[in-house]
């Protein structure tokens, strides 16, 4: 009835191109070394305008739920019925993956979240579980600004010197029928062009990300499973011992670089 | 109504008696086609949200029929006019599962 009358739907065929204006400016790296490039650099501008408006970016429907979990409803429990205000939680996030001399494997943030809520009324099932991704969401964009602290415990450094060696292994090891490394891409061909994408150093500042084409949020679990599938090896579990000595490997070679909160990629 | 269906709906422009504002609504939902396959192969059974009607102090202003092309995360645009008196918009969804859902967001002139 009022259908015509009055409001111009947009539809997202494609999120990028939605409310905001299409920018037509081309995509350009900016000049100087790119090693050290996160990947915010290599967004297309219209991606860049929808990350920095919250009304536009779907990330904000998981920080919101984040929010609502952390916070809790009204007499109900909540994460900060233990941890307190979120902001108190910044330094948490950097500090992942880390040995666990409990469980005696690495774990990295979004382990920790399900480890906790197994000691809650609401126990979480799965890593890539929404309701995992908002609080990873949410602690990560406290974190936002801050530097990774990847370090080892102080009794436990000589086995976790060994998880950061098997992950640089894997960074270099090649892999799969593309027969490719990492570092193949993401040290040697940095900023030149595979298939429609640019590649990037591969620093792992953004995560968890919502992924256009995920059209979901994922963790950086499930970015590397995306890797292995890309040069079409084996696709570890999620979970894997290997994924985490990988993540280790990769924030540590961040190491300096800012957390930059849930991303939006492509 | 509680739904496990994570929506947001947000207000941009200056909240101006006469003026207008874009309501932004979202809705992380799957929006299977029916045309997706599981891991075994089998179809995922058509699941979209097919209407989204917008209120104004509860008088009608925008019914959409949504179809399959829909990107998950929906997201709908749409200008609203503002009241002298301001008032409250509120969006209300339903999809094929019978799953319904209603944000609002105030508008404070």
């Amino acid at each position: 009835m009022l259908k015509s009358a009055f409001f111009s739907l947009l539809f997202c065929g494609s999120l990028a191109s939605s409310a905001q204006t299409v920018s037509s400016e081309p995509f350009k790296l900016p000049s100087g070394p790119l090693n050290q490039l996160s990947g915010q650099a290599f967004l297309s501008p219209s991606l860049k305008a929808m990350q920095s408006d919250a009304s536009t970016n779907p990330i904000s429907l998981w920080l919101e739920q984040g929010r609502t979990l952390w916070n809790g409803a009204a007499g109900k429990p909540s994460c900060a019925q233990c941890h307190g205000d979120i902001e108190t939680m910044k330094s948490v996030a950097p500090q992942y993956p880390k040995w666990s001399d409990k469980q005696q494997k690495l774990i990295n943030m979004e382990d920790q979240i399900l480890t906790c809520s197994q000691r809650t009324l609401r126990p979480l099932k799965s890593l890539e579980n929404t309701e995992l991704l908002s609080l990873s969401a949410l602690l990560h964009s406290s974190s936002a600004g801050l530097p990774f602290q990847i370090l080892p415990n102080k009794d436990s450094q000589k086995r976790w010197q060994v998880e950061l060696n098997a992950g640089a292994k894997l960074f270099t090891t090649r892999m799969g029928r593309m027969n490719l490394a990492c570092t193949h891409c993401h040290d040697l061909n940095i900023g030149k062009t595979m298939r429609a994408d640019v590649i990037s150093p591969g620093h792992p500042t953004g995560f968890p990300i919502f992924k256009l084409s995920w059209q979901s949020m994922g963790s950086i679990d499930r970015r590397l499973r995306a890797c292995y599938s890309g040069v079409q090896a084996e696709v570890p579990a999620p979970g894997s011992p290997e994924l985490r000595q990988l993540e280790l490997f990769l924030k540590s070679r961040a190491q300096g670089m800012a957390i930059e909160g849930p991303s939006l990629r492509r | 109504m509680s739904s496990p269906i994570l929506t947001r709906l947000a207000l941009a422009g200056q909240v101006k008696a006469g003026g207008h504002v874009e309501a932004r609504w979202s809705a992380a939902h799957p929006m299977n086609s029916g045309f997706r396959v599981d891991d075994s192969g089998n179809r995922i059974p058509k699941n979209i949200i097919h209407t989204v009607r917008a209120y104004l102090n509860d008088r009608l202003i925008m019914e959409a029929d949504l179809g399959t092309a829909m990107t998950s995360p929906v997201y709908l645009a749409f200008p609203v006019s503002v009241p002298a008196e301001g008032g409250i918009v509120k969006v209300i969804w339903q999809d094929d599962l019978g799953q319904m859902g209603e944000t609002q967001q105030r508008l404070v002139i």
